[in-house]
């Protein structure tokens, strides 16, 4: 039996900003490429300027914006990836553990593709790392709404509402 | 920090995400910085301003080098800004009227 809801904001302004501004950003970035090549590269700077302000806000932000809310360690986290593949994993109202890694991996892998590209020059190395970080961070972006789909599935609540609204309903079982 | 607190500082870090993507966009537009680059040229063919060459030619300015030169409205009219380098090695600032390539102001050290 589910408790009566009572709905908590768990996702603050600027965390809900960065998540969408980035995505329409990585959108652009991706469409523009080979197209518009200074929008193509005014979305990279853009992708860079929000992706610093995100690891500032991981340390000053608010409770469920922190790195230390949500930043596990390995027993922590390998334990959670057990847990879900028995389809038993707890819910979080911040992010999971594994979901935690997947933002760190995002975010710097992200970071790398906008740095290789600005680094983009004669030499023929960085527009390779280039390449092969776009897709790399492509693949990730995949992982993550994947994964964003079937934790909504297991807890039966819509996360990317969540992102958008900014509120979760609190359950009594949560972590 | 108070969550209200917190609430606050997210919008200030959205107010700095949205004028970065604004700066940016600025210079993504084909209008804008190189609209003054093409006014400038079009001036000169014109013949409406003097060239920066013929300007350099003054006698005032035989001799110095120049580190900076911009052609900038001030007051409505159009006016060489130049950054010189006198014989002492200090650094000076001489305005220009662009049009009759008289100097405009004393000059202004830093």
């Amino acid at each position: 039996m589910r408790e009566a809801h009572q709905d908590i904001r768990v996702w603050d302004p600027f965390v809900r900003f960065f998540h969408w501004s980035l995505l329409l950003a990585y959108l652009v970035a991706w469409i523009s490429a080979e197209e518009w090549a200074s929008l193509h590269e005014q979305s990279g700077y853009y992708i860079m300027v929000l992706i610093g302000l995100r690891l500032v806000w991981g340390l000053v932000g608010s409770r469920y914006a922190l790195f230390s809310d949500f930043l596990a360690g390995p027993r922590v986290t390998i334990a959670y990836l057990r847990a879900l593949a028995g389809r038993r994993a707890a819910r979080y109202l911040g992010h999971n553990p594994a979901g935690g890694w997947m933002i760190m991996a995002l975010l710097f892998s992200l970071l790398g593709v906008a740095i290789s590209g600005l680094l983009i020059g004669a030499d023929g190395v960085w527009e390779e790392l280039h390449e092969g970080l776009a897709a790399l961070s492509l693949t990730m972006v995949v992982v993550h709404v994947i994964a964003v789909l079937l934790a909504s599935a297991l807890h039966e609540e819509n996360l990317i509402g969540a992102m958008l609204s900014g509120t979760k309903p609190r359950r009594g079982s949560d972590v | 920090m108070s969550e209200l607190r917190k609430n606050t500082l997210s919008w200030v870090f959205i107010l700095l995400a949205v004028s970065a993507a604004a700066v940016l966009l600025s210079g993504t537009l084909p209008v804008g910085a190189s609209d003054d680059h093409e006014s400038v040229r079009e001036l000169r063919e014109r013949g409406d301003i003097m060239p920066l060459a013929q300007l350099l030619e003054h006698a005032e300015l035989r001799g110095l080098r120049v580190l900076e030169a911009e052609l900038e409205y001030e007051d409505g009219r159009l006016v060489y800004e130049l950054e010189l380098l006198d014989r002492q090695g200090r650094v000076r600032e001489r305005y220009f009227d662009a049009v009759s390539g008289l100097p405009l102001s004393a000059a202004r050290e830093d």
